[in-house]
């Protein structure tokens, strides 16, 4: 045994660890308990989602008038600009998938527990301190475009720390689904939650370190002669690719797992051609790999052959255009499964369906937008695309966390904002992605408002109703934390949806050491498999 | 188990590692496999940036005179590690049969050898007198966030290291189970590595 590694108890009930001393404070801060820290990753991410969120929607209000800097300085238009973008992918999507991961896959394989319980613990919490400090930058006027030097060196560290502790708790998860799986769960049997999760953890340990290493090298220079990078204006041109396509499609991955686990269930059927929704997921999942699609680099010299650079790259748009297909397959198989089945609608399957509608739709947009005739590069059509991207994981979590409620949360959430949701988070991405993607079209620029010379006739009435769906976006991140609110109950289903997959073959919430004796599994639906032995042998 | 073995240290030897322990995934070595994926990508996204600058540059990347590169030293810590890369290696093969004596000779002789690897660091960094302003900033910013981060990386192999001896020394590992020794020895290679990247692609070709 090594002093990462936590290995509790199986015959206590509870997630709680046992109070020492140091009572709750030590319980929260030294725990190694998977579901404690994903709860605190899914807890952190939803504050993270609401500040980007209000972020976003005080650049759309300046967006309605682009010329004109109206309610804000110019110079906190610029850093905002960076932190709406960033913010969604650092402190939002990535931790909250991160936070899911951390509950549901352990169950899912199988494993007693996660594995580096205690370094999953150091992830969240230098995540939290990292996100606090990234906020601070920002604050002083440190972030890209800013005019504090001295806090854009805060901002940087702050950025690396972020991007270190996400994949420091990613090697965690990975390590589970690697190393932990229980007898008879073979690579081709994990549950596709847990399977998106390693491949979306894989391209993420591929690709975060590259951004980790291009801040590194930007905060020596900025710290000491800023020769190379400038004072920070070039600092954002670095990371554009992780917002963009097809970095952006990283946090998506999972996705594809959340829906691919819950429609087989409110399907009653078993997963269609499941190792073709493997292999679906592991197609999108290389599609997605962004690191070698930049934007740019500062100090180099342009070259007047290539001024599109990257966009006319008949590899950035091959891969742009065909990452619509795995997505296709996974829909295509899940209506399928659907038609195979008696479908029970339920707040989960509602949700599954609007995020790979709203996933869909995000890669139609992501294709439109590298087609070159069309013309879209540089205009409002990637915001549009991000947004779209974005709200697709928003719904997706949020679908994720009424699907395994029992489990993330203790307790089952209410049924009826489970359904109405989905539906209000889907709507406002759509608007808000859609009304940019449209904007793009009529050339509106991409930039920070302020910056923009010339707008484009309609531009105005389209980011309007841009703002309004990011206003319907935030009210629904508001109505997540509504519907978490909740008492404790003591009578909890352990399998409240009659699921087919091992993390409903133990208590709800798990036992300490999840499974009180180590399950055996045949096959990927091993409790679907017992229901209809049962159902036969009746 | 060998006869060089004091019978002190046999006495922390386990008898036979419990069924359990036997059939225990090696978690720890696809941990640090993977914590090695990440650093290893972290530093090709300095190596792109270092090389497309490279090129942009043109002649005269490293300038003659004060800020040039020597030569001699950079080659002479490439020995040094590539020779601890061996003692390493002696590590995992004393664990792997039960042979504590070699172990803590093995596991000394490469935390001396990497002592004197970041020993020659300094001097080659004094020897080589940038700076990271004025007119060689932007090779010298490069050169010192990849060379540095190299050597944070054997730091953190070196107590790695000294952590999984120390266990050893406490009877933790055994030739049945010698995981951590393992991991650490592969995050030494992967360092080891990282330097020869650094001397052919920086030190030697400049």
């Amino acid at each position: 045994m090594t002093i990462t590694e936590t290995e509790p108890a199986a015959d206590d009930a509870g997630t709680e660890t046992p109070q020492g001393e140091f009572g709750d404070l030590a319980s929260v801060v030294g725990s190694g308990d998977h579901v404690r820290i994903g709860r605190l990753f899914v807890g952190g991410s939803l504050i993270g989602l609401v500040a980007s969120l209000v972020v976003g929607l005080l650049l759309d209000i300046e967006r309605v008038t682009p010329a004109e800097v109206d309610v804000l300085d110019a110079d906190v238009m610029v850093q905002l600009y960076s932190a709406h973008r960033l913010g969604l992918v650092l402190l939002f999507a990535l931790p909250a998938l991160i936070g899911l991961a951390l509950v549901v896959v352990p169950l899912q394989v199988g494993a007693s527990t996660v594995a580096f319980g205690r370094a999953a613990n150091l992830a969240f919490w230098s995540w939290a301190l990292g996100s606090a400090l990234w906020i601070a930058g920002y604050l002083v006027g440190g972030g890209p475009g800013g005019s504090d030097l001295e806090g854009t060196d805060l901002w940087l560290l702050a950025t690396i720390v972020v991007i270190a502790s996400l994949c420091l708790a990613t090697v965690c998860i990975v390590t589970t689904v690697l190393a932990l799986r229980t007898t008879g769960m073979t690579l081709p049997r994990v549950p596709l939650f847990s399977f998106s999760m390693l491949v979306a953890g894989s391209i993420w340990l591929l690709t975060l370190p590259v951004a980790m290493g291009n801040l590194l090298i930007i905060y020596i220079d900025h710290r000491y002669d800023q020769a190379l990078f400038g004072a920070n204006e070039a600092i954002l041109s670095q990371l554009a690719w992780l917002v963009g396509q097809p970095q952006i499609y990283v946090i998506a991955i999972p996705l594809l797992g959340i829906i691919g686990d819950v429609v087989p269930v409110f399907a009653g059927a078993r997963q269609r051609m499941y190792a073709v929704s493997m292999g679906a997921i592991g197609v999108f999942g290389a599609l997605s790999i962004g690191a070698w699609a930049q934007f740019g680099m500062p100090g180099l010299p342009i070259d007047e052959s290539d001024v599109l650079g990257i966009a006319d790259d008949p590899l950035f748009v091959a891969v742009g255009v065909l990452a619509v297909l795995p997505v296709l397959v996974v829909l295509g198989l899940g209506a399928d499964t659907l038609r195979a089945g008696k479908v029970r609608l339920a707040s989960p399957l509602i949700g599954a369906l609007l995020t790979g509608l709203l996933l869909l739709i995000a890669t139609v947009a992501g294709a439109l937008y590298v087609i070159e005739p069309l013309e879209l590069w540089g205009t409002t059509a990637f915001l549009g695309q991000f947004l779209l991207t974005v709200g697709a994981v928003i719904v997706g979590v949020v679908t994720g966390i009424w699907y395994w409620a029992t489990k993330v949360i203790g307790r089952p959430l209410s049924e009826g904002i489970g359904r109405t949701l989905p539906l209000v988070l889907f709507v406002g991405a759509l608007v808000s992605g859609a009304a940019y993607v449209a904007a793009g079209f009529i050339d509106e620029v991409d930039a920070p408002p302020g910056a923009i010379a010339v707008v484009p006739d309609g531009a105005e009435a389209l980011n309007t109703v841009a703002a309004i769906g990011t206003g319907i976006l935030l009210l629904g991140s508001f109505g997540i934390a509504v519907g978490l609110l909740g008492r404790r109950e003591d009578d909890v289903p352990d399998d409240p949806w009659n699921g087919h997959t091992l993390e409903w073959a133990t208590a709800s919430p798990p036992v300490r050491g999840n499974f009180a004796e180590a399950p055996e599994v045949s096959d990927e639906r091993p409790l679907f498999t017992d229901h209809a032995e049962e159902d036969a042998s009746a | 188990m060998s006869a060089a073995t004091p019978s002190v240290v046999v006495d922390l030897i386990p008898e036979d590692v419990p069924a359990h322990e036997r059939e225990r995934p090696r978690v720890l070595l696809y941990g640090t496999a993977l914590v090695l994926v990440v650093i290893g990508m972290a530093f090709a996204g300095m190596f792109a940036v270092y090389f497309a600058q490279r090129a942009a540059f043109g002649e005269g990347w490293i300038p003659d005179g004060a800020g040039t590169i020597p030569l001699t030293p950079a080659s002479v810590m490439l020995v040094t590690l590539a020779m601890s890369s061996i003692t390493v290696q002696w590590v995992v093969w004393a664990i792997s049969h039960d042979d504590r004596l070699n172990l803590y000779i093995s596991s000394a002789l490469t935390l001396v050898l990497s002592a004197a690897f970041l020993n020659q660091a300094v001097f080659l960094y004094d020897a080589m007198g940038w700076e990271v302003s004025g007119p060689d900033a932007i090779q010298a910013v490069l050169i010192y966030a990849i060379t540095g981060s190299q050597i944070v990386m054997l730091i953190v192999a070196m107590c790695f290291l000294a952590l999984m001896s120390f266990r050893a020394l406490a009877g933790e590992y055994s030739a049945r189970n010698h995981e951590g020794l393992t991991a650490a020895a592969l995050f030494w290679h992967a360092s080891v590595v990282a330097y020869f990247v650094i001397w052919a692609a920086i030190y030697n070709i400049k």
